[in-house]
């Protein structure tokens, strides 16, 4: 830890000087963020998860596509090589941004923004492709046998399955509909969650009321069973719109309209409390309107709950949505996920052939508690009561 | 506090009742009718047009709905020769001992009503008439001598579905009951061990396996349950220890007889074979929630002031632990434990799929797989009904055991 940069100052003692620069919320949050060693190492893990999902079609190649066929390895590797400058460059410049001042968390927002869009455009694709079929690049093997359940080895690192799929290529390939479900399900809770939840501790009577017994009525929904009855229906329903069917997007829109009661209490009671400050009411009596009074004055301060509340609803999505695809109610079996491989690699597994579930298992866990441990560091971060002492 | 149960019942009601609309649209909803898939079973073909009058299937979906609704919460007449005497007549032993232990428990209600008995046995006895209760209850509706409601015939051939529900209920219910037994007898004491010796090895070995166990979906604790606990432990050892499908094995029956209906201890054994894993694996999570929070809870307890008073006024260790902390620091549990139960059914339906555990969450799971929508309905319902009271009685015991909490 040599640089720790000037952030740091903030930790001067106010009595003997000045600090060199004005410390904003932002530079304490990313401060407290970085002292959290594990929520460093799962926010960079997250990051990896989400570049190599995100880059799936370069790291893998299909047998007789045209793409792979031509010079597939330069082609990717400089594709590969320059999305990862532009990457790291976006990333350094955001990193720089968050430390300078609180416009940079703008910037910093932007960039997680372009970087989720970019995901989400690229996953577009594979919804048209419902029959990836991700086989080892050397089939048959050398002996003209199928590479049908093979163990693990050089060029084949996570082995093959029932099928001579490769299972690097589909464990790389399984994190898309995990990651398209999370990020799906972030952004309807948070929207959803908040909306709701201010309007309802906003404004008191009527509005508070059948908000509430609505959300009420959505938290007493069974989760699970409603999720399995949507998972079959979903390819069938006559009502939905094509691209709602297939793949992962149809049961994230599904989790994030079950999801998003737990966040409205949360932000109901925040807006309760915070409305009856003295800062709220002197913006009040500056002749400030209900909008600007809920959008500069008290949604700022309710924003920690609601980014922390996020962060772990996206853990249980991914959670569900693998629970469903091993149900085999979720994504359909073409499609690699890590749920439907978990089931797939839980049937061969008896005979001894542990990879494919091995593989897929971990995938998952550790996905899932890279975002735990991230919603740790982040409650304990975004705690402005928290005292930051220098260790 | 009666008024505001009420109000928990009717919004309860309403929250089912818009559940069933939800499934019942998306069942309809989905592409054909139901009975078109019925048409594909061979062994239906006699009572498709007996359906299509019960279920209204050729009518437009609303009035469908209507049609189930009015069924669902009709009573059917309890056939003649199963009337009380005849049933009362063919009750093995056990089930004699049952209602004489409910009879004994409305006994207890009525007498509690007129004196205040204080001694223990006493009030371990009301907990135990309430739990008596519910079970010879559970037995009265299971075996139709009270009532039963017009649930329809299953699609799949499965007979009546309350038939079917009520037997696979009351194998959740052993499923279940093992796994919150298991939860909270090594969940709790975990976690008060771990507030005891706080920063020790075990407490951090504890924390991190808890954070790991929280975050691992439940299907995959039960895959490798049985991987290792099965299979490997089965090749290790060259004998069957834990078993992977089933309640109970097949040569069942053939083993050794027990007293009085009672199973003998070879039964026994057998059941426990098979109800470890499953059961196990249901309870982890649960577990490592349970001692994670007692934990918190015991630690703000014991930086207490009160508890700091008996200390100085140099109590036992074992006394203010046990006595003071402990107490206090059980409370919010109750809640937290009510709560987790319906986040238990949800584990209990990939549990007993992975399982082959003849219980409500794999009758669900097979009713969905063949759209069998009298079955779905009910189980959903049923389900449902689970979770609702489940958060009313979290509420109710909140309020109970914490005298700040009022309800208005």
């Amino acid at each position: 830890m040599t640089d720790r940069g000037p952030s740091d100052e903030l930790v001067l003692d106010s009595a003997e000087g000045i600090s060199a620069e004005p410390i904003t919320q932002w530079d304490l949050f990313v401060t407290r963020l970085r002292r959290h060693r594990l929520a460093t190492i799962a926010f960079l893990y997250m990051l990896f998860i989400a570049y190599v999902a995100m880059m799936a079609p370069l790291f893998t190649c299909e047998k007789n596509d045209t793409f792979c066929g031509s010079g597939p390895i330069e082609m990717s590797a400089i594709t590969t090589g320059l999305m990862v400058v532009i990457a790291v460059g976006a990333g350094y410049l955001a990193y720089r941004s968050f430390r300078s001042n609180l416009r940079g968390a703008g910037v910093a927002i932007a960039f997680v923004a372009i970087v989720s869009a970019l995901f989400l455009v690229s996953s577009w694709g594979w919804i048209d492709l419902p029959h990836i079929n991700h086989y080892a690049d050397q089939l048959p093997g050398d002996d003209g046998r199928l590479l049908i359940r093979i163990e693990p080895r050089g060029s084949i690192p996570m082995g093959t399955d029932d099928l001579g799929r490769d299972v690097l290529a589909r464990v790389i390939h399984g994190g898309r509909a995990s990651l398209a479900v999370g990020i799906v399900v972030g952004g309807l809770v948070a929207l959803l969650g908040t909306v709701v939840g201010s309007l309802a501790g906003y404004y008191p009577g009527v509005v508070d009321q059948s908000l509430m017994r609505f959300t009420d009525l959505i938290l007493g929904l069974p989760l699970l069973p409603v999720a399995i009855v949507v998972g079959r229906v979903l390819p069938e329903l006559r009502i939905l719109p094509g691209f709602l069917k297939q793949g992962a997007w149809g049961i994230a829109v599904l989790l994030g309209a079950l999801l998003w009661g737990g966040l409205a209490r949360i932000v109901r009671a925040e807006f309760l409390s915070l409305r009856e400050k003295e800062f709220v009411e002197a913006a009040r009596a500056a002749g400030a309107n209900d909008r600007r009074i809920i959008f500069r004055h008290i949604l700022p301060n309710a924003i920690s709950p609601i980014i922390v509340q996020t962060t772990l609803i996206v853990g249980t999505a991914i959670i569900i949505e693998a629970a469903l695809s091993f149900l085999g109610f979720g994504v359909r079996p073409p499609i690699p996920t890590w749920g439907g491989m978990a089931s797939g690699g839980a049937a061969i597994a008896p005979r001894g052939d542990w990879w494919e579930l091995v593989f897929s298992a971990g995938a998952l866990i550790s996905t899932v508690l890279a975002i735990n441990f991230m919603g740790d560091g982040l409650r304990d971060a975004l705690d402005p009561t928290q005292t930051i002492e220098r260790k | 506090m009666f008024a505001y149960i009420i109000r928990r019942l009717v919004y309860g009601i309403v929250t089912l009742f818009a559940l069933s609309l939800v499934v019942f649209m998306l069942i309809q909803f989905s592409g054909g009718t139901p009975l078109d898939r019925l048409k594909l079973n061979p062994r239906m073909q006699s009572v498709i047009a007996q359906l299509t009058e019960l279920w209204g299937l050729d009518k437009p979906w609303y009035e469908q709905y209507f049609i189930w609704l009015k069924n669902f919460v009709t009573p059917v007449d309890v056939p003649d020769q199963a009337g009380l005497m005849v049933i009362f007549g063919k009750l093995g032993i056990r089930s004699w001992v049952a209602i004489a232990a409910f009879l004994g428990a409305i006994g207890y209600a009525i007498a509690s009503l007129f004196v205040k008995i204080e001694a223990n046995w006493w009030r371990t006895y009301r907990a135990f008439s309430i739990i008596i209760v519910a079970f010879v209850a559970f037995w009265m509706i299971k075996s139709r001598i009270v009532f039963s409601l017009n649930w329809g015939i299953s699609f799949r051939g499965d007979g009546p579905v309350w038939d079917t529900i009520f037997g696979a209920a009351g194998n959740t219910f052993r499923l279940g009951l093992a796994a919150l037994g298991l939860a909270l007898f090594i969940g709790i004491p975990l976690g008060v061990y771990q507030a005891i010796k706080q920063y020790s090895f075990f407490d951090q070995l504890g924390t991190t396996l808890s954070f790991i166990t929280f975050s691992t979906p439940i299907f995959i604790i039960g895959v490798m349950l049985q991987l290792v606990l099965a299979y490997q432990l089965e090749r290790w050892l060259g004998v069957k220890i834990f078993y992977v499908v089933g309640m109970t094995s097949s040569g069942y029956d053939q083993l050794q007889r027990g007293f009085l209906g009672l199973p003998s201890l070879s039964q026994l054994g057998d059941v426990v074979q098979h109800l470890a894993l499953p059961a196990i694996s249901i309870a982890a999570i649960s577990m490592a929630g349970y001692s994670r929070f007692q934990r918190a809870s015991m630690l703000e307890v014991m930086h207490s002031d009160y508890l700091r008073t008996a200390k100085a006024k140099g109590l036992p260790r074992r006394t203010i632990i046990v006595k003071h902390a402990l107490r206090n620091a059980m409370i919010p549990i109750v809640t937290l434990v009510s709560l987790d139960i319906a986040n238990m059914i949800g584990g209990a339906i990939i549990t007993e799929s992975i399982f082959g555990w003849p219980g409500v969450g794999r009758l669900y799971i097979g009713a969905i797989e063949a759209v069998d929508y009298p079955t779905i309905m009910a189980v959903v319902l049923a389900i449902g009904a689970g979770v609702v009271m489940m958060n009313i009685i979290a509420d109710i015991l909140y309020g109970v055991l914490d005298p700040r909490v009022r309800y208005d």
